[in-house]
């Protein structure tokens, strides 16, 4: 279940991630289109509340999103050579 | 180049003595004379088509969102376009009715216009958030009856 709602999630931030990076290409030749903006907002919001969700359930996902309160927890996750995200 | 010569401008002309001098400027369009530069399609043609039928430049604050018509001219005098020839255009944009008005040579890229776009969750399925731009690119150069090599 546990790792269901890992996959399930990790798949979303990497749904949003690809749309954030083509919407981008987008704005780069259209920067006023407000329904593109719209689009990369939403996008963005999306992206920025799963990744953290995901670091609060299972660890960071990049070296920025170490919460050091908790102690150098980057090395205590899975690396993506291990098949577990 | 019989043309040429007829019409004095082949690169050696012969002088009265029989010799060669240096070529005297070109005069037509033969393949030896000076060629119109081409014009490139934007803000000198109405459009980002190329489309000259309307002649005159256009206003781009009134553009279409699509983007189509947007110019990099900044010192483009601004007028208004009323005519037809844009927004059909844009409407069809990868058949632009235009294209006999275009300058051979060229290659042209039709403006993408915010239609037809996704979910993220789609678009990392087909590869793009742009329904435009999915193409059955599938064991050929194109799926699409163009003469697509398998």
């Amino acid at each position: 279940m546990d790792g269901n709602n890992r996959k399930c999630l990790f798949e979303e931030i990497e749904a949003a991630s690809f749309a954030i990076d083509d919407v981008k290409l987008y704005l780069d030749t259209h920067p006023n289109d407000q329904e593109a903006l719209a689009y990369y907002e939403k996008y963005k919001c999306q992206r920025q509340q799963k990744v953290e969700e995901y670091t609060n359930c299972f660890g960071p996902l990049t070296a920025d999103n170490v919460n050091v309160e908790n102690g150098w927890m980057w090395v205590d996750t899975p690396w993506p050579w291990e098949g577990k995200c | 180049m019989d043309n040429c010569k007829n019409n004095s401008c082949f690169p050696y002309e012969n002088s009265m003595n029989g010799y060669n001098r240096w070529p005297s400027r070109p005069q037509n369009n033969f393949g030896c004379g000076r060629m119109e530069k081409p014009q490139m399609p934007g803000c000198n043609m109405g459009n980002n088509c190329g489309c000259a039928q309307n002649g005159g430049r256009f206003d781009n604050t009134t553009a279409p969102a699509c983007g189509c018509g947007q110019c990099g001219n900044r010192n483009m005098q601004r007028e208004k376009n009323q005519g037809s020839c844009q927004k059909s255009c844009c409407e069809n944009n990868y058949g632009c009715p235009c294209i006999e008005e275009m300058p051979i040579a060229m290659a042209y890229v039709p403006c993408q216009q915010w239609r037809g776009v996704c979910s993220g969750a789609e678009g990392i399925r087909q590869g793009t958030i742009f329904e435009d731009l999915v193409k059955p690119f599938v064991n050929t150069r194109c799926n699409c009856n163009c003469g697509g090599v398998k």
